[in-house]
């Protein structure tokens, strides 16, 4: 990536330099529109609200998890129907031990977002 | 100008990807060491011992359908067995019917793994025979290659209030998969019994022994070793790794 | 043979729109079905834990068969150098674009889980002869679209070489057809090595005969012409597949009654099997065999194109038969656990199993085969594709 041309190297770093600050600025705000106040029930935005019965810090932080569960999900469920690898801490299972019932938790988001689920289906966990 | 485009593009992209890469590198970092999983210095296998089989007792049948969960729907028809009790019987005048529990057998080189089209059936490390029911689309055709009739269809939905029962450490299934034994692997991964073995032993028969193929020390193994065993089709090719006494 | 007039047909009496909002009624009963199916799971179907694969599954191999034989009129054509078949060669690719999709709906929608299809375009398994079809289905597909348009085009750069590659690979797609039950060794009623020729030779069969039956109707209905010199070739050439598939079955069943092993399996074929022994002999050796070959080679009946189409509409009766016999009746014959033992449990072991299809099956089938009606309709009135008239130059 040596310079053929000074001009459009400082045209790429000045668009860098913007793209890094829009993007922590846009971080920064959704942090902040997301964080704080009390779990048991709060309105978030664009979320309706979801329950949470007990106090205390989920697998992953609560912002990356919002997003990413279903990755999580995914891997974990490949990687403990296929290979054995059985995590109990974060297992399926054990999310119903903060999350209780997925009516309050599960559903609620998911028919907010029209994202249909098939877990339960199949798996135990309490309405 | 074209510059300036270019460039955005090439930014957009790359955040995307980033962004994309994310969640990825974060959840298999995830993966911790904790957990080793299914080994493939092991192969799962169970010899049966047919003479301490007793006539009509279903221990091993009633403790399988407790611990799995097996839907009753009341109709032979649509109804799953992961083991069942069978009779058989020389043609011959006079002869003896003996009792026999079938199952899964877990064979070596499995016709529903070879069949099945995605994959959703498949050899674990360790040997056992597994549906992966999240990838399971019921095309049947594994029903259609085993030669044990050990595979069912789950015909419809199980009840959920009665699934909710029982053993929560088992999922109750979904309709239009299929499925069969899979050695009670919940049980085996935590260094427990498959529940018929534990059942038999508890009726006081022991005619089911479940343990480590490769493990020389383990009772399994050193029947398979030193007793007459045979498996049922072994002229197929398939391996099975449930190992008859007393045939 | 240059200048061949295609055009669309006019489609605009009552009687096309009857026909295609009749057809179209039917497949949307066979929607319907294949929801409630979904809905309720197979419980309400006729099917069991010894019989997984019912009548949809005979309607789905019954249609991938006549799609990859609908072909044969194009490759006469193009590959063959048959020049008489090339004014209806168009339709034959086309019948066999829409006829596949007729079968492949019907093996999707007859799935446990019909929304999670997308996964065996996700998760490959090359040992799975279904995984390998979905390969042979979807590039018959494309071949045949483009050796439809290398024909619209009138391309002979094109049309050859398509045309030869797409005869190999419907022999190749019948060959996997085959396999899909030729190979599984579990089941002696099926497993053979003449599993895959008898498949290719079926495909040949309802192919033809299929083609036969919807092209007359084509140009009778649209009043245009066809040379009944055509006709009376197309049915020499089903009645030597014919009796090819009968000699098959013949031999593929002398064999195993040589084995005092399989002898039950023939038994069960032919004499004990209910109702498969009775549909062998009436449905596949009578009506799909005896009959139309007798007026086939009868010297009255075989130069009458009435007789013609009633004769080939009891090879596609006999056709179904044949496989109806194949893909269930193996299923109903207990497996062998214990040879020579007898067998008794709770769970079907050592006994045949019955099937009694219900109607929901009947109407995805036949929904579906529907279906291909609405889409070559829609086809026939879109595209040029029929010619004006089919006239022989010589005497054959």
């Amino acid at each position: 990536m040596q310079n053929a041309n000074g001009k459009l190297q400082i045209v790429k770093s000045k668009a860098l330099v913007v793209a890094v600050a829009g993007l922590l600025a846009m971080g920064i705000a959704g942090a902040w529109a997301a964080g704080g106040g009390d779990v048991r029930e709060k309105k978030q935005g664009l979320h309706p609200p979801i329950v949470v019965p007990k106090e205390g810090q989920c697998v992953r932080p609560t912002e990356w998890m919002r997003r990413n569960h279903m990755d999580l999900l995914q891997h974990h469920k490949v990687d403990t129907v296929r290979k054995g690898v059985r995590v109990k801490k974060e297992s399926f299972d054990n999310c119903r031990t903060c999350h209780t019932k997925r009516g309050e938790f599960c559903d609620r988001c998911h028919a907010y977002a029209a994202v249909k689920m098939d877990c339960f289906d199949c798996h135990n966990y309490p309405k | 100008m074209d510059t300036d485009r270019r460039t955005f593009l090439a930014l957009g992209a790359s955040c995307l990807a980033a962004g994309m890469m994310a969640p990825v590198i974060r959840v298999f970092a995830s993966a911790g060491a904790d957990a080793q999983g299914a080994s493939a210095a092991r192969r799962w296998g169970m010899v049966i011992d047919v003479n301490k089989c007793a006539d009509g007792c279903t221990a091993c049948v009633e403790a399988c359908a407790k611990e799995n969960k097996s839907p009753n729907f009341g109709e032979e028809r649509i109804n799953i067995q992961w083991i069942r009790k069978a009779e058989v019987k020389a043609k011959v005048p006079g002869a003896q019917a003996r009792s026999l529990p079938l199952l899964c057998n877990h064979c070596e080189n499995p016709p529903c793994a070879y069949v099945c089209p995605t994959g959703a059936t498949f050899k674990r490390d360790d040997g056992i025979v597994l549906v992966d029911k999240h990838r399971c689309i019921g095309c049947r055709y594994c029903i259609i290659s085993c030669p044990y009739n050990a595979r069912s269809l789950v015909f419809k939905q199980p009840d959920e209030v009665e699934a909710m029962g029982g053993n929560p450490d088992v999922p109750r299934r979904g309709k239009g998969v299929v499925e069969s034994c899979d050695f009670c692997v919940r049980r085996v991964d935590a260094g427990r019994q498959p529940a018929c073995v534990e059942a038999c032993a508890k009726a006081g028969h022991r005619a089911l022994v479940f343990g480590d193929l490769r493990d020389p020390g383990s009772e399994a193994a050193r029947l398979v070793a030193t007793s007459r065993t045979q498996t049922i089709r072994g002229d197929l090719g398939t391996q099975p790794k449930v190992h008859y006494m007393g045939l | 043979m240059g200048g061949i007039v295609f055009n669309r047909i006019e489609g605009r009496s009552t009687g096309f729109w009857a026909l295609l909002i009749g057809l179209g009624v039917v497949a949307a009963i066979g929607l319907w079905a294949a929801y409630v199916m979904d809905h309720y799971g197979h419980a309400i179907t006729g099917m069991n834990r010894q019989v997984v694969w019912g009548i949809p599954h005979v309607f789905a191999f019954f249609l991938i068969l006549a799609s990859a034989g609908a072909l044969n009129v194009a490759s006469l054509s193009s590959v063959f150098d048959q020049s008489v078949y090339k004014p209806i060669a168009r339709l034959s690719s086309f019948l066999a674009i829409v006829v596949m999709a007729g079968g492949l709906s019907i093996l999707v929608l007859d799935l446990g889980r019909p929304d999670r299809l997308v996964l065996t375009f996700q998760y490959f398994n090359f040992t799975s002869i279904f995984s390998l079809n979905i390969f042979l289905y979807t590039g018959f597909w494309a071949l045949c679209f483009l050796y439809l348009w290398a024909m619209f085009e009138d391309s002979k750069r094109w049309t050859r070489p398509v045309g030869i590659v797409a005869f190999a690979w419907r022999i190749i797609l019948t060959t996997g057809t085959g396999s899909i039950l030729g190979f599984i060794y579990a089941r002696e009623m099926i497993h053979s090595a003449l599993l895959a020729p008898i498949f290719i030779v079926l495909s040949l069969i309802v192919g033809v005969a299929i083609f036969i039956l919807v092209t007359l109707a084509t140009f009778r209905l649209s009043g245009r012409f066809l040379d009944d010199r055509l006709v009376i070739k197309m049915k020499d050439l089903l009645a030597w597949f014919v009796m090819a598939g009968l000699y098959l079955v013949v031999i593929d069943n002398l064999t195993r009654l040589y084995y005092p092993a399989r002898q039950d399996v023939v038994e069960f074929l032919v004499r004990s099997g209910d109702p498969y022994a009775p549909v062998f002999w009436l449905g596949q050796i009578l009506l799909g065999a005896a009959i139309p070959l007798f007026l086939f080679f009868h010297p009255k009946t075989g130069q009458s194109i009435r007789w013609i189409a009633i004769a080939t509409g009891m090879v596609i009766v006999g056709a179904f038969a044949q496989l109806y016999v194949t893909v269930i009746g193996f299923q109903a014959l207990p497996l062998e656990l214990f040879p020579g033992m007898e067998v008794k449990s709770t769970f079907y072991d050592g006994r045949f199993a019955t099937y009694t299809s219900t109607l929901y099956e009947w109407a995805l089938g036949v929904g579906m085969t529907a279906m291909v009606g609405v889409l070559y309709l829609l086809g026939i009135k879109l595209f040029r594709m029929v010619p004006r008239e089919v006239r022989m130059e010589k005497a054959l």
